[in-house]
Formats: structure tokens, C-alpha cells, sequence
């Protein structure tokens, strides 16, 4: 699944990786409004943003084609669009959503494959987000894996049991619906039973915080190095 | 439904990205106020839960087959400042690790599905959820939560300037309304599904919401039908729309981006990249203030 | 000597009226391993989870010389340390790392206290090498020793393990016996399983629908209720009425 293979992507040792997330989520940010408000024809400077991710992705020691490929999933949607601004005649607008939405995908699997999604998730609480936001997000993260392999197995089973395609679509429809009903049932049990463990280990009804986030020297050079590139490079 | 980066137009992204920070901001502080920090791992756990219901298929027509969004599940479930909350994880989630919609477009496509989507699709349920009209109650309100939600998201693509005949958008609303249908069916199977399993685990209806989350869930479908009434009549309705805000739809509709190459020397992209970036910086100030001056007064 | 957990006339009623708990007597003494054996439904972790207070019922229950009342919750529950049997659901935090501090954060300890302790659990249990890892990487086994650490860092007087080896493969069940023998607290220990009950506990209850029938030494109980095997059926007490 998509998401296990980013998972991994994200717990590796490269310099990318140890920067704290808050560098790279302003360094994206900055990225993504620089790329934003760049005119689709400005070839100069889409070039070197797509050099400045390549370079990311080489020096993040993250699977190049991999990578590119899965930054596609947005292809669909662009080329659509894409096509239809290419027939009234807006040409540069085709190019520009499909090049510049392409490079934005590349730049968030960047981001999101060196830095592990709860840390990037604690370094935008320490930038503002609200902490029920964050800790929902995370919960959901961490049970995202069980729940989804959950499914899987029901799709499986499910499928076993259809050896007759014709069996009346109705009853397909009532017996997807029963096995979400069940793995609503499952996953609320499921969090019954979170709670009950974080009441075991006295749970006062807030959570606890742990500061293991440092923002050095390294990481605001990191961000404001690429920030002032990328705006330079932009202004050029 | 998830817009992507790079499809909006500047004011419309920065200006969605706008309304949508503080609004989670209410959001997060009414869900901790209705539920306190013990529930979030169930509020974590249903998000987890919609996530991966929507890789079940429900087969439809001839060799289609739809899946569920789960905003309205999410409100009967929840409440809707809590399943609002837990979409937003959803969206912010989805657009981080699966590319599925911008980081940028971020506040659109939560404004659009999070906000407005779950909160017009509560309305039906608040209002009749408790009586014998259920089921119908919640068809209504996970139908009216998809097509909201898509009628918003249509609307910003037309005012961005997003060039779309007319045949096109129809073609969209079609998409939304089959799309809006089988919402509604899912819904209201897998509620039956769930009560029947156990009835305590969806509520009847939130009396705790009252009139604010009413007031609120109507003004989203209002919004839901101006986005819809605005986009049927693209593009005439746009380009009247556009002259008024200044933002010229009508010539990125059919000429190139020559505005943009001839108007955007190193200076006035500046100028205009500066300010949003202040108007930007000072909505997130004014936030971060605000929230803390909340506390304060709480604590004091 | 007092007694780690002193139970009397314990009982529990379901919303429904059913009857979970019906007078149960229990006493657990310092460095003692108790087994507690039961057809399923009997009540079992029902009683467990009245220990730290998670679930009341009328009677009174005393934790190292600590009557069990509201105000008394938080420092109960640093005495008693409860392994549920599913794992997942006590690995919530992102690493496994922050979710052994979880624990003694909540008692209040600093960043850096909270850490150290949690540090040395998971050595304790061996999983100091796999500190910085998401909690669905691990296989069955670590994931019940990180569970295991996660109670450990509280410094617990008592541990409670429900079915510790459901998930295990033999070996996984060996290593959690090796582990479990090292620890010195007093444990109670709810299982299907009579080799591991008889390799860790010395004493054994019976619980029957809620009520506490028998009170002995682990193989005297196996064999009265025929909870071991292989055991032949006409020895079984309860092949007649068992139903799957």
C-alpha cells in the first residue's frame, strides 16, 4: 500500500531526514507559493525548482523513479483539464497545470518521504496547528495500517465467497455495507479499548507532551537557504 | 473532488487557505469543549476507519462501482464539529502522503468537504434524524454533502479561470449527482448496518448542537447552492462575477496567460507575492493571538 | 504482611441486568504469580478491570494497602499495571519510544525523567535496540514486550496480564514466560494456557460465571477442570455441557 512504502521512505538517516520538520514545512511552503505564482512559460525557473527537488531527492537517498511515478497519481486530473484548456486556445494554462501541479506533487512525497508524518504533524503544532487537530491526526495515522489491512481481509473474504458473478447486485451492494457496518462495530471497540489502556496508565484527560523536536542552527539555515534561493531564482 | 495545486488561482487559494485556518481553529476548541481530549482516539480511530472504508467498492450500474466519503457517517456518528474535525485530518492526511489534492489548496478542499460538506449533509439529519423520516434524513444529508462539496469545489476551478465548456460542467454536476446518490445509499446501509449491530453506537441527533450549528449548516448550504447556481451558468455568470472582482476570468478564459508574462515584472510579483504573504502572516498572527487571549481567559 | 490486591465481595452488573461479577473474594501476596483460569465469559477481565478502577462495582478492593476510591485513582494506577490482551490498542503513540513514556509522564515525571525510565523498560524487556520504531513495524511478540514496557516504566508493584500469549508462536510463548520470570513483581496472570501458568505461577483460581469456584495450586486446578492437555474426554468435566 501506498502509504507503507512512503512510511518507510520517511524513517531513513539521510541529512534531509534528521532537519527539523518545521525547516522543511516552511522550505515547502515557500517552494510550493514560489512555484504557485510562477508563470507556466518562465522555463528558466521551473527548471532549476525541478533541479533543486531532483537534487532533494538524491541527496534524501529516496528511490528517484519510484518517486516520479508516484507523484503521477496527479497526472489524471492535470491532463484532463490540461486538454480542455489546450482546446479553447489557452495553451500556456494547459502546460502550466499539467508541469507546475506535477512538481508540486514531487515536492510534497519530498517532504513527506524524509520527514515521518507525527513529526511532521508535532513540527505544524509547534507552528500553530491546534493540538486536537494534531493528536486526531496522528491517532488516525497510527491506526490508518491496522484498520486498512482490516479491509483488505474483508475484501478478500468477500471476494472468496463471490464464485458466482451473478450473484444479484443488490446483495453485493447489502454485503459491503454489512462488512463496513462491522469494521465501524470493530473500530470503535478498538477505540474502547485505547481508552481503557490509557486510563490503565493513569491518563489524566490531557495529553502529555513530549518536546523532542530542536529547532539548530542547521535547520534555520536549511530553511532560509532555500527560501532565498528559491525567491531569487524566482525574481531572476 | 480533491483539487490539486497549481489549479486555483492565487486569490481564491490564499483566500480559502484564509477562512479555513481559523475555522479549524473553532472547530478543534468546540470538539475539545464537546468531547475533551479521551475521545480522540476515537475521533482518530473513525478517521481511520472512513480512510479505509473507501476501499471498499459498492457496485452500482453495469461494472461501476462507488465508495463512500463519509462525511455524513462521520455526523451521525460524531456530531459535526467532531466529524468536521476528523475530516479535516482526512483531507490534510490525504494531501500530505497520497498526493490526493494540494498542500496549498489545502484550505479549499477542507473548506469544501470538511466545512461545508459536513455541515450542509448534517442539516437534513439534525432536523429529522430523530424521527420516523430517518433513513430518508440521512440519504438527504449524505447526498446534499457530496454535491455541496462539489459544487463549491467546481465554482473555485470556474472563478480561477479553469476553462470549462459548457458540456463539461454538466458533465461534472452529472458526476457529483451519481456520485451524491450513491453516498446517500451507502449511508443509510451502513447506519442500519451499524444500528442493528449495536443502535447506541450512531446517535438519533445531537441535541447539543442547537441553532448556531443549524445557522451554520444552512449558510453552508446556501453557499453549496450559489456555488452550484454560479457554475450551471458558467461561463456568462463567471465572467460577470470575475469583472466584479477584478479578477478578468474572461480573458484567461480564451487568450493566453499574457496578463500574467507582461504584467508580472520582478517588482509587481513582488509587490503582489508580499502582500499576500502579509495578508497571510497577519490572518495567522492574529489567530495565534486571539487563541491564546482565549485561553487566558479560560484558565484565568 | 498486606496483601498486593485485596478483593471483597466484589460485584458487577451489566447495563442489561446480566450478572458479571457475583461476590468474588481474592487476595494476591507480595511476590506472588496467580493464575486465573476460566471458560471465556466467565468474568475474567471484567474482574481485572476493576482493579485499576476502569470499571466499579459494590464491594471494596484495597491495592498495596490502598482502598480503591475515586481520588484514589491516580495513585492506584501506578501500582497496578495492567497488559491487556490486545496490543495494538496499548501502542498508540507514534514510537515506541513515546509510548512507554506515556506512562510515567502522566504521573508527572519531566521529559527527561519520563524518558530514562522509559529508556530502561524497554531494555528490560529487550527492545532497546527498536526504540525509534513506529508500533505496527514490530512482529507479535515485540509488540506485547513494548506493551510490556509501557507498564514497566511506571515502576508498578503488581502486573496484570490478560491472555499474554495470544498472537505468540511457541517460541514468541517461551520468551514471554524467560521475560515474565525475571520480573519480580507480584503478577496475576489470566490464560487458556496450563504450560504457561505452571512454569510462572504457583497458585491458581477458577472462575465459573462470575463466581470464584476454586482456590489451589496451578496442577491441582488444571487437573480438577481439565484445563490442560491432551487430556482424555472422559476425564473432562466439562465435555458434556462444553459448547464451542
Amino acid at each position: 500500500m501506498h502509504h507503507v512504502r512512503v512510511d518507510q521512505w520517511s524513517r531513513g538517516s539521510s541529512p534531509l531526514h534528521t532537519r527539523d520538520p518545521r525547516a522543511k514545512i516552511l522550505a515547502l511552503l515557500v517552494f510550493l507559493i514560489v512555484l504557485a505564482t510562477t508563470p507556466a512559460n518562465a522555463a528558466i525557473t521551473l527548471a532549476i525548482d525541478s533541479a533543486l527537488l531532483l537534487a532533494g531527492i538524491m541527496i534524501a537517498g529516496l528511490p528517484l523513479a519510484g518517486l516520479l511515478l508516484r507523484a503521477m497519481v496527479v497526472l489524471p486530473f492535470s491532463l484532463t483539464f490540461g486538454l480542455l484548456s489546450w482546446l479553447v486556445g489557452d495553451r500556456w494554462r494547459a502546460i502550466g497545470l499539467v508541469e507546475k501541479s506535477y512538481l508540486s506533487a514531487v515536492a510534497v512525497l519530498l517532504i513527506i518521504g524524509v520527514t515521518t508524518l507525527p513529526a511532521l504533524l508535532t513540527g505544524l503544532e509547534r507552528l500553530g496547528a491546534p493540538r486536537m487537530f494534531v493528536l486526531v491526526a496522528q491517532f488516525l495515522y497510527r491506526y490508518l495500517f491496522v484498520i486498512s489491512e482490516q479491509a483488505q481481509h474483508m475484501r478478500l473474504a468477500a471476494a472468496s465467497r463471490q464464485g458466482n458473478p451473478h450473484i444479484h447486485r443488490k446483495g453485493r451492494f447489502r454485503a459491503a455495507a454489512g462488512a463496513l457496518a462491522v469494521l465501524f462495530a470493530r473500530s470503535y471497540y478498538r477505540a474502547e479499548g485505547i481508552h481503557r489502556a490509557m486510563l490503565a496508565r493513569a491518563f489524566t484527560g490531557r495529553f502529555p507532551l513530549l518536546d523532542s523536536q530542536h529547532f539548530r542552527p542547521a535547520d534555520a539555515v536549511f530553511a532560509f537557504a532555500i527560501s532565498a534561493f528559491l525567491i531569487l531564482v524566482r525574481i531572476q | 473532488m480533491h483539487i490539486p495545486d497549481n489549479f486555483l488561482s492565487t486569490p481564491v487559494w490564499a483566500a480559502l487557505d484564509a477562512v479555513s485556518i481559523p475555522s479549524v481553529a473553532l472547530l478543534a476548541r468546540r470538539a475539545r469543549r464537546e468531547l475533551d481530549e479521551s475521545r480522540i482516539p476515537l475521533l482518530g480511530v473513525m478517521g481511520a476507519f472512513v480512510f479505509a472504508a473507501q476501499m471498499i467498492n459498492f457496485p452500482v450500474g453495469i461494472g461501476t462501482s462507488g465508495h463512500l466519503v463519509g462525511g455524513a457517517l462521520l455526523a451521525c456518528a460524531l456530531g459535526p464539529a467532531p466529524a468536521a474535525l476528523v475530516m479535516t485530518a482526512i483531507i490534510a492526511i490525504q494531501a500530505f502522503v497520497f498526493q490526493d489534492g494540494g498542500v496549498l489548496a489545502l484550505g479549499a478542499n477542507v473548506f469544501n468537504m470538511a466545512i461545508a460538506g459536513v455541515l450542509a449533509g448534517y442539516l437534513p439529519i439534525q432536523l429529522w434524524g430523530a424521527t420516523s423520516r430517518r433513513r430518508q434524513a440521512i440519504f438527504a444529508g449524505a447526498f446534499l454533502s457530496v454535491m455541496v462539496s462539489g459544487s463549491l469545489a467546481l465554482f473555485e476551478l470556474l472563478i480561477s479561470g479553469i476553462p470549462m465548456p459548457r458540456l463539461a460542467i454538466l458533465a461534472s454536476f452529472a458526476v457529483f449527482g451519481v456520485g451524491a446518490l450513491i453516498e446517500g445509499a451507502i449511508t443509510v446501509a451502513v447506519t442500519q448496518g451499524i444500528e442493528k449491530l449495536n443502535p447506541g453506537l450512531v446517535q438519533k441527533s445531537n441535541a447539543r448542537s442547537g441553532r448556531a450549528i443549524a445557522a451554520l449548516s444552512a449558510a453552508a448550504l446556501l453557499l453549496g447552492g450559489a456555488g452550484f447556481l454560479f457554475a450551471s451558468t458558467a461561463p456568462d455568470g463567471i465572467e460577470k462575477l470575475g469583472a466584479q472582482f477584478g479578477i478578468n476570468a474572461a480573458t484567461s478564459f480564451h487568450a493566453p496567460l499574457a496578463d500574467y508574462t507582461l504584467g508580472l515584472f520582478e517588482s509587481a510579483w513582488m509587490r503582489k507575492a508580499t502582500a499576500g504573504l502579509a495578508g497571510l502572516l497577519l490572518i495567522y498572527a492574529v489567530c495565534l493571538v486571539a487563541g491564546r487571549w482565549v485561553a487566558r481567559q479560560r484558565s484565568a | 504482611m498486606t496483601p498486593i490486591i485485596e478483593v471483597r465481595d466484589l460485584h458487577f452488573q451489566y447495563e442489561d441486568g446480566t450478572k458479571a461479577l457475583d461476590g468474588i473474594n481474592f487476595t494476591l501476596h507480595e511476590g506472588e504469580t496467580v493464575a486465573l483460569f476460566g471458560p471465556n465469559g466467565s468474568g475474567k477481565t471484567t474482574f481485572v478491570l476493576h482493579l485499576n478502577g476502569i470499571l466499579r462495582g459494590p464491594g471494596s478492593i484495597t491495592i498495596c494497602g490502598i482502598p480503591l476510591t475515586k481520588e484514589s485513582l491516580p495513585e492506584v494506577r501506578s501500582r497496578i499495571g495492567i497488559v491487556f490482551q490486545d496490543s495494538d490498542e496499548q501502542l498508540f503513540m507514534p514510537t515506541v519510544l513515546e509510548d512507554a513514556a506515556f506512562g510515567p509522564l502522566n504521573l508527572g515525571l519531566s521529559a527527561e525523567q519520563a524518558l530514562a525510565r522509559a529508556k530502561s523498560a524497554l531494555d528490560q524487556v529487550g527492545l532497546g535496540h527498536a526504540i525509534g520504531k513506529a508500533p505496527y513495524h514490530l512482529s507479535a511478540g515485540e509488540k506485547k514486550r513494548a506493551a510490556l514496557a509501557g507498564v514497566l516504566a511506571m515502576n508498578p508493584e503488581v502486573l496484570v496480564l490478560d491472555e499474554p500469549n495470544t498472537f505468540l508462536d511457541p517460541p514468541g510463548r517461551g520468551n514471554l514466560i524467560q521475560l515474565l520470570q525475571t520480573l519480580p513483581q507480584a503478577k496475576l496472570i489470566i490464560t487458556h494456557d496450563a504450560f504457561l501458568a505452571a512454569a510462572l505461577a504457583g497458585r491458581a483460581v477458577f472462575f465459573e460465571s462470575g463466581k470464584l469456584v476454586a482456590d489451589g495450586p496451578v496442577n491441582e486446578i488444571v487437573q480438577q477442570y481439565g484445563w490442560g492437555y491432551p487430556a482424555l474426554p472422559a476425564d473432562l468435566r466439562y465435555s458434556a455441557q462444553r459448547r464451542f
